[in-house]
């Protein structure tokens, strides 16, 4: 119950997205796919959720390569752009996501969506704000329940309320329904507090593929202080490292 | 494959499908009772025509359906990890069985108007089928075929514009509309003038429509010509 990337390598003209990455996700563990802008965190959710295609390397999930349907079907990447038609409401979307995705939790849905106050109504989807576009697809994503949940950026445009929420409902979720968290973020310190093992990606490198605990001050804050920047600790600790990176160049 | 999400959208396009058709439908019906009244108002019965051009309109519905789903359904399908081959099965079955469908009710529907007619109105409706195979259910049959091989060519051109760059997008607007409306009248000028090659054109088409299954099987081969161009296109096709 893995997923696991072989020397992967993506290529956009001249620019290297990412090189030769391998790395295993492990089963019930929440990650961090932590890297500035441009690092390559995208490319690789992309590359895992079968969106775009690796110029070289493998990827399996669960044993079987991303290119099948079973395999694919075990996941749910909320990615930051909106995939749905124009004309689609929340309502719709909701209810075609329980026939599309076996396992679609639609009640839990509904729940969620009422502690974000999202309507569930006939609102299209493209007319959402920036921040209710990326709670909705927290929402699907959550209500999934495959047994991998893939988030990139999650909290674009999200309110402290809302970000909050957000973090509380995932280790809610986690502890409920044990899967495979990968949260891809360039805001470390909000993250800190909640991820167990750290993917820290650099131009298209990975840097640090290591627990939590084996980073330097690697204590877990409580998730009350996270906000407060009290989980700066791996935060500096990565702006040391890419400024390392940086003079090695 | 898991069958049960490939069926799911498969059901979603053709629901999206029918309620285009329904439209359509609605559209025409009321074409037809407007033309049929204003038309009986006016001429001698005997002389009523109606050029309503039902069977042209809804090909020209399925090659836009063609265009618009292939990059809808490959956006959205992916969201629900459907893979390129299932989503282009998906469009591929929708597509079809939109078409039955909408060509039996549009050929029904068309009979039912000139029965309703009592007979006065001539129907010129179709510059394909009707007037070349009288019975309803045969111009049918060729319908849904044309429909189908039009779909694929909307699919086609909708992927290519998806697959390529600004550049090559821009190339293929001017020169394919160059080679269309300049290259291809100066082609066929040029073509015209030779004997052999007139013969061999003017056979293709009285072959073309000798019978119903030379069309059918034409456009049919045209259709999956198209098809499996499509195909290679998507199959590497990013999701953007």
């Amino acid at each position: 119950m893995t997923i696991e990337l072989q020397q992967v390598s993506k290529r956009y003209g001249s620019l290297t997205a990412l090189r030769a990455a391998t790395v295993r996700f492990a089963d019930h563990k929440i990650y961090g796919l932590l890297g500035n802008n441009g690092a390559g965190k995208s490319t690789m959710l992309n590359l895992i959720a079968g969106r775009i295609f690796p110029d070289a390397g493998s990827i399996r999930i669960d044993g079987r390569p991303n290119t099948e349907d079973a395999a694919l079907g075990r996941l749910f990447l909320m990615g930051e752009k909106n995939l749905f038609p124009d004309e689609m409401n929340i309502a719709r979307a909701l209810r075609w996501a329980e026939r599309l995705f076996p396992g679609f939790d639609l009640a839990y849905a509904r729940e969620l969506a009422e502690a974000f106050e999202l309507p569930v109504n006939r609102k299209k989807i493209k007319g959402l704000s920036t921040g209710y576009g990326s709670i909705f697809r927290i929402v699907l994503t959550l209500a999934s329940r495959a047994p991998h949940l893939l988030f990139d950026e999650p909290v674009l445009g999200l309110d402290a309320q809302h970000r909050d929420l957000f973090y509380r409902l995932l280790l809610a979720h986690y502890a409920e329904t044990p899967c495979t968290i990968i949260l891809s973020t360039h805001l470390i310190a909000e993250v800190s507090g909640v991820i167990e093992h750290a993917v820290i990606l650099r131009q298209g490198q990975i840097l640090v593929d290591q627990p939590r605990e084996a980073l330097p001050a690697g204590s877990r804050e409580p998730l009350a202080s996270m906000l407060a920047q009290e989980g700066a600790d791996l935060q500096n600790y990565f702006i040391k490292l890419m400024e390392e990176g940086a003079k090695n160049e | 494959m898991n069958n049960s999400r490939l069926l799911a959208a498969i059901r979603f396009r053709c629901q999206d499908s029918a309620n285009a058709l329904a439209v359509y439908l609605g559209v025409m019906l009321l074409l037809y009772a407007a033309m049929a009244g204003m038309l009986n108002g006016i001429f001698d019965h005997d002389q009523t025509q109606i050029s309503g051009g039902s069977e042209i309109s809804i090909v020209i519905m399925f090659f836009v359906l063609g265009i618009v789903c292939i990059r809808e359904d490959l956006r959205h399908f992916s969201q629900y990890g459907l893979t390129r081959r299932s989503v282009f099965l998906c469009d591929l079955t929708a597509h079809t069985l939109a078409a039955i469908v909408g060509c039996l009710l549009n050929s029904l529907l068309l009979q039912g108007v000139v029965l309703l007619a009592g007979g006065s109105i001539v129907t010129l409706t179709s510059l394909f089928t009707l007037p070349v195979f009288s019975l309803w259910y045969v111009s049918a049959g060729c319908s849904i075929v044309l429909c189908l091989c039009m779909a694929m060519l909307g699919q086609l051109i909708s992927l290519l514009y998806y697959r390529l760059s600004k550049r090559g997008s821009l190339l293929l607007t001017f020169g394919g509309g160059a080679l269309l409306l300049v290259g291809l009248p100066w082609l066929i000028s040029r073509l015209v003038l030779l004997e052999p090659l007139r013969k061999a054109c003017a056979m293709f088409i009285s072959w073309l429509f000798a019978a119903p299954l030379h069309f059918i099987a034409s456009f049919l081969l045209l259709g999956l010509l198209f098809a499996a161009l499509s195909w290679l296109l998507i199959r590497r096709a990013p999701v953007k």
